[in-house]
């Protein structure tokens, strides 16, 4: 089953974007997915903000598998729940079990991703309230659908039990019969192309490119351990679907929207925060690896050395072709991508903005920039919540504008880091 | 010399990016002696798992994983997250312990 799914993994070299099935799909650790459902969360309340989250995992998983299913000829019900198990801990989501009739059914988690990391990153400090798992709830509806041939979207999924609330295991109710969630237009490769610039060769190209290359491979080779769970560079990593990304980022965003533009704005910098996450777990955590001491060397900490080796980053990440335009030492970074992952949902799926869209784009600019400048690399420093919250709780001295983005129409991404 | 292995002690520090306890980091006395090093470990149960021969990961019986840069003799001790929080730095120093085993079985044969 894994060759199967190995098989519909292609790439959009030229924009560094990643699809499975025609489905965009990227990289993200525990930090930034913890983060972000979070924000999520705080922005609609929790129980709207879970069932966006779920939403949004059944239609985009539900696209990913479907897809997946009819390209590899899967039309039995076992075979379609092996895959939807086979690319689940693959992905490093977790192990999830799915037992579904037409009258209903469940599914039982064991390490998934979001409760089992939630419990082990604030477990000891946070009481939770609510099930963490929306992401693999919207899942088990997905497969559901697919594996009965029921509508899509119409299965409802809710978390009975989680780890994080500290059930033994986690457990999911699956309703078939709902009204269908009305479908949304399709971003893939195609409506991807339609929204992207061209590549752009910045600064040290080639040398991005080559490190882009190597760790892709590196990336290619990772794959959920036997609980189905991927461990790499000091994280927890996902591969995921950017849809789900997109959608509750901008659904979320709209509906903050409506209420109040202060509260939006609040919500546009969590957004752009969500990226100072990825980046300074993430990438930090690939700049200080054992794999990036063996491709790249050890880590000088030069302010070049480090913007170049985040470009190199994103891009194996599925971020997008992000390039250096401009780079000047304390004085400014300007980044230029064909477009991010971003980007082409907005194009595919919205009215043209008025504004910039790309958030995350825009806060990791902000955090390349602080990591390299005001992170002593040679030291190498511990890369804990606490010197997270010094860098950037208060007085970060960089302020980052978004001056071309492809949702406002423009023909390429492009972001400008300044001192205030 | 360490009362366990016999062998002279590896120094062990958390890594940089080690959150509770998970990674820590120890580094070979003798760059040219890690191929044997790994040789040693595959003898103890510990099976290759390596994307690219610039480095090389070994996972143990308990899934703990070593990733060793053979161009620095860095090593990368990756504790199994299924080690309760409080017991991550015991297991540490026992893997290496086993590397200072290794080393020394290294340093015998040359």
């Amino acid at each position: 089953m894994l060759d199967k799914i190995a098989s519909q993994r292609e790439l959009l070299a030229e924009q560094s974007l990643a699809f499975i099935a025609d489905c965009p799909v990227l990289y993200h650790c525990h930090h930034f997915n913890l983060f972000l459902d979070q924000t999520i969360d705080d922005a609609l309340g929790g129980d709207a903000g879970n069932a966006l989250r779920t939403a949004a995992a059944r239609e985009a998983f539900g696209e990913l598998l479907t897809r997946l299913s009819a390209r590899a000829d899967l039309t039995t019900p076992p075979e379609r729940l092996e895959l939807a198990r086979a690319l689940f801990a693959a992905a490093g989501h977790g192990k999830l079990d799915i037992a579904m009739e037409r009258g209903g059914g469940g599914a039982t988690g064991e390490h998934l991703h979001y409760g089992f990391t939630w419990l082990d990153k604030y477990g000891d400090a946070v009481r939770r309230r609510r099930p963490a798992d929306a992401v693999a709830a919207g899942y088990a509806a997905a497969a559901a659908e697919l594996a009965l041939g029921l509508p899509p979207r119409s299965v409802a999924a809710t978390e009975s039990a989680c780890v994080a609330l500290r059930a033994p295991r986690c457990e999911f109710k699956l309703v078939p019969g709902q009204p269908p969630e009305a479908p949304r237009p399709h971003v893939g490769k195609a409506e991807s192309l339609a929204a992207a610039g061209s590549g752009f060769a910045g600064l040290d190209e080639a040398r991005v490119a080559t490190i882009a290359d190597g760790l892709r491979q590196v990336t290619a080779g990772v794959a959920g351990d036997a609980r189905g769970l991927v461990q790499a560079f000091g994280v927890f990593v996902t591969l995921h679907a950017a849809t789900y990304y997109n959608r509750i980022s901008y659904e979320g965003l709209k509906h903050v929207e409506h209420q109040s533009q202060a509260g939006a704005a609040v919500m546009e910098a969590l957004l752009r925060e969500s990226g100072h996450v990825c980046v300074f777990n993430t990438f930090g955590g690939i700049l200080l690896s054992p794999e990036w001491e063996g491709m790249v060397g050890t880590l000088e900490g030069g302010v070049a050395e480090v913007v170049v080796g985040c470009c190199a980053i994103a891009r194996a990440l599925g971020f997008g072709a992000w390039s250096v335009v401009r780079l000047e030492p304390g004085r400014e970074l300007v980044l230029r991508a064909p477009c991010t992952y971003e980007g082409p949902y907005w194009r595919a799926r919205e009215e043209r903005s008025d504004r910039p869209r790309c958030y995350f784009f825009q806060g990791a600019a902000l955090a390349i920039m602080q990591l390299a400048h005001r992170v002593p690399w040679k030291d190498r420093p511990g890369l804990t919540q606490e010197f997270y919250r010094k860098l950037f709780a208060a007085g970060v001295p960089w302020k980052v504008e978004e001056t071309s983005c492809v949702a406002k129409g423009d023909a390429h991404c492009e972001v400008k880091v300044t001192p205030v | 010399m360490d009362p366990i292995a016999g062998t002279p002690p590896l120094a062990l520090s958390r890594e940089a990016r080690c959150v509770r306890d998970l990674l820590w980091r120890c580094d070979l006395p003798v760059v040219a002696h890690v191929p044997a090093v790994l040789e040693a470990l595959a003898r103890r149960g510990f099976a290759e798992s390596t994307a690219g021969l610039l480095v090389r990961s070994m996972v143990g019986p308990d899934e703990d994983v070593l990733v060793v840069v053979p161009r620095t003799a860095r090593v990368e001790i990756r504790v199994s997250y299924l080690v309760a929080p409080e017991a991550r730095a015991a297991r540490a120093r026992a893997l290496a312990r086993l590397l200072a085993e290794c080393c020394g079985e290294a340093e015998a044969a040359t």
